[in-house]
């Protein structure tokens, strides 16, 4: 499974919860995960799954100062080369590559190339989130780059982790139809189970009456406005508020800002702030309502445990965030700020009339008919996949939990 | 100095922990400090890598991971492989990142051909036809293990060969008036000749010791002393850490210190629920993400801990007052480094299967009466990670 993160930290993420219910339905599976993601290691890899961590490549040159240790030229090589020497030798039955095919698309078609062309046999899937941007945006940079046509040549499959009747990718983004055929829609990703009874250890020393309130910025690169504008609303009601906070900048903000913004969290009573937290689904399923910028793993999670939620999109294209909140703010399963109404006021209406339950209240409720099978659907495409040479009706063994194949460790 | 812009590749083999990777981070370090435009890339199979933050102009890649379970076996860490694939892979990354890096210095951590020979490929390339010539170093730990365990197995794999043939020079993280590392280890003159001992790394860029207000987050009850019970990754600390906590409960309610237990990001999440739960109702703050344990370290009145490379250096680094619990096996690293440095008086060491919660509570009470350790005779050069940079940067032969 090939991941490759540009400023958060989602795909990985997401990539190791499918990797991890993959190994938990069929056990002698085994998976390289091949991420770009600096704090992969952050991660826990289940047993049955292993890392593959690529260099970052750089902004292109002349854009200003950049920690990157590698010239550009040099780390695409590198990657290139990891990528193909890893494809090569671990011989997996499936590539699963979730990444935005739009970025550096020479990149991905030479590893695409190589993969038909030395393991014939093998898989290729494309992975998309329920939707990529702005249908006007992506069209336009999609036929550019030649998209469509990199995704038709060289995959078996694509797979949209949402459901068609929430976004059309196919439709939307106008899918010629011998590309529209290979899209399979799995569903939403449902987010892991945690027991009621964990409880962070600082929730449970803070106040157990107040509502509480999540405020998270994904990897945190561009959350500083959000978190940023929701600290000014809380030092405008200067202690008044009713309801306690858990603010989670990200590990990708830069230091500089989270240092800021966690100094300024200090003096605020109240609220419990973090750079990071493997905790983030037991405060969500403490919490009364969920904020964040509208990434797609946050959606799940806050689909999965029926939060009432205000996303805040940032403006960048091509406005995935804003869309998602678009779509969900349409169906009333949550409520949108939009990036330039931005402000400590507007954010603050949103959160108080959320809280009080109001008419316009978010109502994630509604969005009970929307699947949440992602990860179940994903493993019955790996079945099929995995096993090239039987017709698929054969290989429906649902209670035995075992790939079958030609002997060889199912690879991923 | 080597050429502007050149580049350094660093091989961190860890698979269980993360020691190498803190101390090879750490010399990098210096490496930018004295060279800021060369660039590094650290090849780690940790995976918890890269943990701690890099260096500028430092990227890393990690390669799957291979654990050491006993002397010279070794498995696959996660994957449902045989270890022969995984080091199959391995050794075709490592081959393909000297070609697309094209190192100009290539410094690698304690295995001169890596695990079962992964790195020969590698090296073989390098020495083949390059031009400009790869500078190749090789570091070594203060203590690798046993001497006869380390000589046989050396000669078993042909490590001796692989450091005469392919390596410009040696560089040993320690000093030979604590471990004669060349000799204890039969280094033949080829290999001597070229061998240097830099002093013990410790901590680069270490931020200040945690205030009162940062204790204050941590403890309901300020109490005057501080405990730093650590035990580097976590792997196999919970036992001392267990005892630990029995000692407390004993001093209770007559706790002088508050403590901080930090179990390392091994630690199986099991073991660390069950401390926590252990440790509830007295002063102690059980954590697991070890981002202030040097924070912790520096404040601390005394430190108790394992006898891993980095957290020694730290506690000799810093002059702290320290109990150490040596690991028992697989190698004997740690109880020889415990033992050199116990008979110069540099800290109290207590091996775990003698530990008992009376005895262990004694003895935190007679060492918080001592005096905090002063710059004496006996500790060693802690200046390992400059002297490894000027040696790795120092001209060609």
């Amino acid at each position: 499974m090939c991941c490759y993160d540009q400023r958060g930290l989602g795909r990985t993420a997401r990539t190791l919860d499918i990797a991890t219910a993959l190994t938990t339905k069929f056990s002698d599976c085994a998976i390289l995960v091949l991420s770009n993601l600096s704090i992969v290691g952050r991660f826990r890899a289940p047993q049955g799954v292993d890392v593959v961590r690529m260099p970052s490549v750089g902004p292109a040159a002349g854009s200003g100062a950049s920690r990157i240790s590698l010239d550009r030229e040099r780390a695409l090589q590198i990657r290139r080369m990891l990528a193909e020497r890893t494809v090569e030798t671990f011989q997996p039955n499936v590539v699963v590559i979730d990444r935005d095919p739009s970025h550096l698309p020479a990149e991905m078609r030479a590893v695409l190339a190589f993969v038909r062309e030395k393991l014939p046999k093998t898989r290729v899937v494309w992975a998309l989130p329920d939707m990529v941007g702005a249908p006007r945006v992506v069209g336009p940079r999609w036929s550019a780059e030649g998209v469509c046509q990199t995704l038709e040549r060289f995959c078996d499959e694509v797979w949209v982790y949402g459901v068609r009747g929430v976004f059309d990718q196919a439709r939307e983004y106008e899918f010629p139809a011998a590309l529209a055929e290979k899209v399979h829609y799995t569903g939403y990703l449902r987010s892991a189970s945690v027991p009621t009874h964990r409880v962070p250890n600082d929730l449970l020393r803070a106040h157990p009456d107040r509502p509480l309130v999540l405020v998270t910025a994904g990897g945190g690169a561009s959350g500083y406005p959000l978190i940023s504008n929701y600290l000014d609303f809380l030092e405008r009601v200067n202690g008044a508020a009713t309801f306690q906070s858990v603010v989670i900048s990200g590990p990708m903000m830069p230091a500089r800002w989270n240092a800021a913004l966690a100094e300024r969290a200090r003096q605020l009573p109240h609220v419990i702030f973090h750079r990071f937290s493997k905790q983030v689904l037991q405060y969500l399923r403490h919490s009364q309502l969920a904020i964040s910028r509208g990434g797609y793993n946050t959606l799940c999670a806050n689909l999965t445990y029926r939060k009432p939620a205000i996303l805040v999109p940032d403006e960048e294209p091509p406005h995935e965030h804003l869309l998602r909140a678009d779509v969900f703010g349409r169906l009333r399963w949550c409520g949108l700020v939009r990036p330039g109404e931005l402000s400590p006021a507007s954010l603050g209406d949103s959160v108080m009339s959320a809280l009080a339950g109001g008419s316009d209240h978010p109502r994630p409720e509604r969005a009970e008919r929307v699947s949440l099978d992602g990860l179940d659907h994903i493993g019955e495409r790996v079945r099929m996949l995995a096993v090239p040479r039987r017709p698929a009706r054969n290989i429906t063994t649902h209670d035995d939990h075992r790939l079958e194949g030609d002997g060889r460790h199912p690879g991923l | 100095m080597l050429r502007s812009g050149s580049r350094l590749l660093i091989y961190s083999q860890d698979g269980f922990g993360l020691g190498h990777l803190r101390r090879n981070l750490n010399v990098a370090y210096r490496v930018w400090r004295s060279q800021p435009d060369v660039s590094v890339l650290v090849v780690a199979d940790s995976p918890a890598a890269p943990f701690f933050a890099l260096p500028p102009r430092c990227d890393f890649v990690k390669i799957p991971t291979l654990v050491k379970v006993d002397s010279g076996v070794w498995c696959s860490d996660r994957l449902s492989l045989d270890h022969r694939d995984v080091l199959s892979i391995r050794t075709r990354l490592l081959e393909g990142l000297v070609e697309s890096y094209r190192p100009d210095l290539v410094l690698v951590d304690h295995m001169p051909h890596g695990i079962f020979g992964e790195l020969t490929g590698a090296l073989r390339l390098m020495r083949r036809h390059r031009r400009p010539r790869t500078r190749i170093m090789l570091g070594l730990r203060d203590i690798l293990g046993a001497p006869a365990e380390i000589c046989r197995r050396w000669r078993l794999e042909g490590a001796y060969e692989a450091a005469e043939q392919y390596y410009d020079g040696v560089c040993i993280y320690g000093c030979a008036d604590v471990f004669d590392l060349v000799r204890e280890y039969e280094f033949p003159t080829s290999i001597a000749a070229k061998a240097t001992y830099c002093g013990y790394v410790s901590r680069e860029q270490a931020p200040p010791p945690l205030d009162d207000a940062d204790l204050a987050r941590m403890f309901a009850q300020r109490h005057d002393g501080l405990v730093f019970v650590t035990g580097g990754g976590g792997a196999d600390a919970s036992f001392f850490m267990d005892k630990f906590i029995d000692a407390v409960r004993l001093m209770f309610p007559r706790v002088p210190f508050d403590a901080v237990l930090s179990t390392g990001p091994f630690m199986h999440p099991e073991q660390y629920m069950l401390l926590r739960k252990k440790a509830k109702g007295l002063p102690i703050h059980v954590t697991r993400h070890g981002q202030d344990n040097i924070r912790l370290l520096r404040r601390a009145d005394l430190v108790i801990s394992m006898a891993g490379y980095n957290t020694v250096s730290e506690i000799l680094r810093y002059r702290k007052r320290a109990i150490v619990i040596p690991r028992s096996g697989p190698s004997a690293e740690q109880t020889m480094r415990t033992r050199l440095m116990g008979e110069r008086g540099l800290f109290t060491v207590v091996p775990a299967r003698e530990l008992t919660a009376e005895g262990f509570a004694a003895l935190i009470r007679r060492k918080l009466d001592e005096p905090t350790p002063g710059d004496g005779p006996g500790i060693p050069s802690m200046d390992g990670a400059a002297n490894a940079a000027e040696r790795l940067l120092a001209a060609n032969g």
